[in-house]
């Protein structure tokens, strides 16, 4: 294995103390009393009492408490630590706790929710209210869901601490040390400059391991502040799995009206996350989501309203996409039954649209890659002959249930994401990169956050070796820990590939123009740049929210065995625009894998057991194995502009493709994800 | 009770617990550190060995069932001449796993070209079954097995 970058299980020294949570056991109600008599002796106990500093954590102004005080919001919240040099004696002192709750509060549902559940809520308002157009309009209304997703909590989590010349050091697997740095420091009520984090290895992760860390390495560096000894604590793969964050289920309601050429005249739009019992990075979530919501299309009268809900569920926000999967499911299903409504063909009504060269927040776009994708996408999976016929064949047939040959369906969808946030870092987030150039003509590159995946890291040393003209054997990107390394932010959204790249460029830059009128070593440090009120006005939400964007298309082809309801990805055909790509092998290994892992989401996979490629064989049904669907990625433009995240805007794109292309074959109108044969089985028993 | 089996090559005497799995034995007792014990439910693959010659889930099967067998494990297969096949195959396909599931994905592909040394994508996908990893792209670490296999066949012949 790789010892310089070793998982945080790893860690371990004698006398160290294992370190436990103890979780609320129920969903919502308020601590009593609590007695810990029967603790055996060597089990040391802590609850939010013990907190020098702060009892909570903050991300970008949104705070959880680290410790349940008196009030518990969801089931699993952190209750008490328990800490003993034994970690067999923590699962039984766990047991020994007696607590008392006052449950006489009512849960805090999502199905349905009040007013006073609302904790948040983005507008986007753009022309008229007024919705009253008279004759030859349609109005269509419909309402789309998303359930939850959630990851398997497989590689460790955890964090190990101790001192080290009067200092504390944390080892977690942190997508951004320097936010643990700052949770322990408010916790412990120590200086920041007094902690240092060092990177485990966070691979892989969902965005679980972007607060998470934080939260853990404050209850063990509180274990290691009372006692002085080193303590390690390891969440278990089921505390991963239920009480980190999650993909946040929506619920959607979009009333458009269309004149007789298929215009959309007005839309209102009202999305309701369910963000759990605490808003950590939800208004970034709902930013995100507004934006998809309207997407590419130029519509004069839009009102979107995305809530945040606060429900008795464990925090679901910060996950993989972060709002703009679900929401772009939404707005790409309705689009598809805004263009059959008005009978047109949904390829070309979805380049008509892009023509407006605009994105709903009133950015121009000046080089619209959108009609060409859908071109290229249409053509390479012969998506106009497919459509026709397979639309024949619905219209032509009675019913599911007397149709003797497989159901097929062919669905597109198209849009873009956005890479790095929509809060562009100013005050105290200056995140950034540092470059040296030193003596021998050797650039060290200093990030933040390690575990750069390795084809982004040769993006960055070709790129600094073309800036330069050294070679890319001279280029090094640095390990290290709090103390040697600026603070990049967290690394997520697109930020490494697109936000990263163009810091070093800049820094590379700098240090040509010096070169050679500055002695050597050059040290230079790059932020990312602060918004600008002409660019993006975050209040109004007006401008180019991102960094950059990445475009795409995809069609999906399915087939549904009218027996079992079981589908089938015949194929999924996929263009994308992500700007400037240095390894194309590499760059479509991404995509793929983008999208067997939308496609998984949208068939109701559980991870790790993958049906929608299993298959089985008439002679040896019991023998099992993977049919992965053909899937080809296209990329165009890839010689130029900034780099850009490809696995987001796969992701994104195919749960609606897959869901329009389920309705044609089946002939009904399924709004919901994850579609499964039960659920299909129950659309199909609805209408009849 | 007290085991001796060979692993990677070695003689190993050990004493542990009847109850104990086997991956616990050689993760926590002999430091195995390639191996994630995290589902124990057969269900993740990162856990994947050379037992007896099978590919097998070691958090399924018992510590006593390791009495005088031969186990490999990736830090077993990275020292051996037939790693430098897998390494190619995975480069030159970019299906280069994550960290995390690096060492069960080698576990596999030597598995594989054990028993078969130009197996079918059909035979890859079948034993890619039992691993999950959000990292894998499956398409490609196919690919990669594929490639590894033909470099292994070469290297048998001498070619390099």
């Amino acid at each position: 294995m790789d010892d310089n970058f070793p998982f945080v299980d790893k860690y371990k020294t004698d006398g160290m103390f294992h370190v436990q949570i103890v979780r609320a056991e129920i969903p919502r109600g308020r601590i009593e009393s609590w007695d810990t008599s029967k603790l055996p002796e060597e089990v040391l106990f802590f609850s939010a009492e013990d907190l020098p500093g702060k009892n909570e954590l903050s991300l970008l102004s949104e705070t959880m408490p680290l410790l349940a005080a008196k009030e518990v919001n969801y089931q699993g919240e952190p209750l008490f630590l328990l800490a003993s040099k034994s970690s067999e004696s923590l699962e039984e002192a766990k047991k020994k706790i007696r607590i008392d709750y006052e449950t006489d509060f009512s849960l805090l549902a999502f199905e349905p929710s009040s007013s006073d559940q609302v904790i948040d809520r983005v507008s986007l308002v753009r022309g008229s209210e007024e919705r009253n157009y008279g004759s030859g309009t349609q109005i269509i209304e419909a309402q789309y869901r998303t359930s939850s997703e959630t990851h398997i909590g497989r590689a460790p989590l955890g964090a190990f601490t101790y001192w080290e010349n009067e200092r504390l050091v944390v080892h977690t697997p942190s997508h951004w040390p320097y936010h643990v740095r700052g949770s322990v420091a408010d916790v412990l009520k120590i200086s920041p400059s007094k902690v240092k984090v060092i990177q485990s290895n966070p691979s892989p992760a969902y965005g679980e391991k972007v607060f998470y860390p934080s939260l853990v390495s404050a209850m063990a560096a509180l274990v290691t502040l009372k006692t002085g000894s080193p303590a390690r604590l390891l969440l278990s793969p089921e505390e991963v799995e239920r009480f980190t964050t999650k993909k946040a289920p929506v619920e959607v309601n979009r009333t458009s009206v269309i004149d007789e050429n298929g215009t959309i005249l007005a839309e209102d739009v009202h999305l309701r996350f369910n963000v759990g019992a605490y808003p950590m990075f939800t208004r970034e979530l709902l930013i995100r989501a507004a934006i998809s919501s309207g997407n590419f299309y130029h519509i004069p009268n839009i009102n979107i309203t995305v809530e945040a809900i606060r429900t008795s569920a464990p925090p679901m926000n910060l996950y993989r996409g972060l709002g703009v999967a679900q929401s772009l499911f939404a707005t790409e299903v309705h689009s598809s039954r805004l263009a059959e409504f008005s009978q047109l063909n949904p390829g070309d009504w979805k380049i008509e649209h892009a023509s407006k060269r605009r994105i709903i927040t009133g950015s121009e776009i000046k080089k619209m890659p959108l009609p060409e994708l859908l071109k290229q996408v249409l053509e390479k999976s012969d998506f106009y002959r497919k459509h026709s016929a397979y639309e024949l064949t619905r219209k032509r047939r009675s019913s599911i249930k007397t149709s003797r040959s497989t159901l097929r369906g062919i669905g597109v969808s198209s849009g873009f994401t956005g890479n790095g946030f929509t809060e562009k870092p100013t005050g105290d987030f200056n995140w950034g990169i540092s470059a040296v150039l030193d003596s021998k003509d050797r650039l060290s590159i200093e990030c933040g956050t390690l575990n750069i995946p390795r084809a982004i890291q040769d993006i960055w040393k070709r790129k600094a070796a073309e800036i330069l003209g050294i070679s890319t054997d001279s280029v090094e990107i640095i390990d290290g820990d709090t103390d040697s390394l600026p603070d990049s932010g967290p690394m997520m959204l697109g930020m490494p590939v697109s936000v990263y790249t163009s810091l070093v460029e800049r820094c590379c830059t700098y240090i040509r123009k010096q070169r050679f009128h500055k002695p050597l070593p050059i040290r230079v440090h790059r932020n990312i740049p602060a918004a600008r009120k002409n660019v993006w006005n975050r209040e109004s939400l007006e401008g180019l929210p991102y960094q950059s964007l990445s475009w795409g298309a995809v069609v999906t082809e399915v087939e549904l065995d009218p027996l079992t309801l079981m589908p089938e990805v015949r194929g999924v055909w996929a263009s994308f625009d992500c700007g400037l790509i240095y390894d194309t092998s590499y760059a479509v290994s991404i995509a793929e894998a983008g999208i067997y892992e939308a496609l998984a989401w949208s068939m109701g996979e559980e991870r790790g057991s993958p049906r929608y490629y299993q298959d089985y064989s008439l002679e040896n049904p019991e023998t099992l194995y993977l049919r992965l669907p053909p899937v080809s990625v296209h990329f165009l433009n890839q010689s130029r502009g900034v780099p850009g995240g490809i696995n987001e805007i796969a992701e994104s794109l195919v749960p609606a493709s897959f869901i329009t292309a389920m309705s044609q074959a089946a002939g009904v109108y399924f709004d919901r994800i994850p579609l499964t044969p039960e659920l299909i089985h129950g659309y199909l028993e609805e209408q009849t | 009770m007290r085991l001796h089996f060979i692993l990677n090559g070695r003689y190993v005497d050990v004493t542990t617990q009847p109850s104990t799995r086997l991956v616990d034995l050689l993760h926590d007792q002999l430091d195995i550190e390639s191996l994630h014990p995290a589902c124990y439910g057969g269900e993740c693959g990162n856990c994947a060995i050379i037992f007896n010659g099978d590919l097998v889930y070691s958090c399924l099967i018992p510590a006593f069932a390791a009495q005088d067998a031969s186990i490999y494990t990736y830090e077993g297969i990275v020292k051996s001449a037939g790693y430098a096949d897998i390494q190619r195959g995975f480069q030159e396909e970019n299906s280069f796993p994550c960290r995390y599931c690096l060492a069960s994905k080698v576990v596999i592909t030597q598995s594989i070209l054990e028993n078969n040394q130009d197996p079918d994508r059909q035979e890859i996908m079948e034993v890619l079954s039992g691993t999950y990893c959000s990292c894998t792209n499956l398409n490609k670490m196919t690919k990669g097995i594929i490639k590894a296999a033909y470099h292994r066949r070469r290297s048998s012949y001498g070619r390099k």
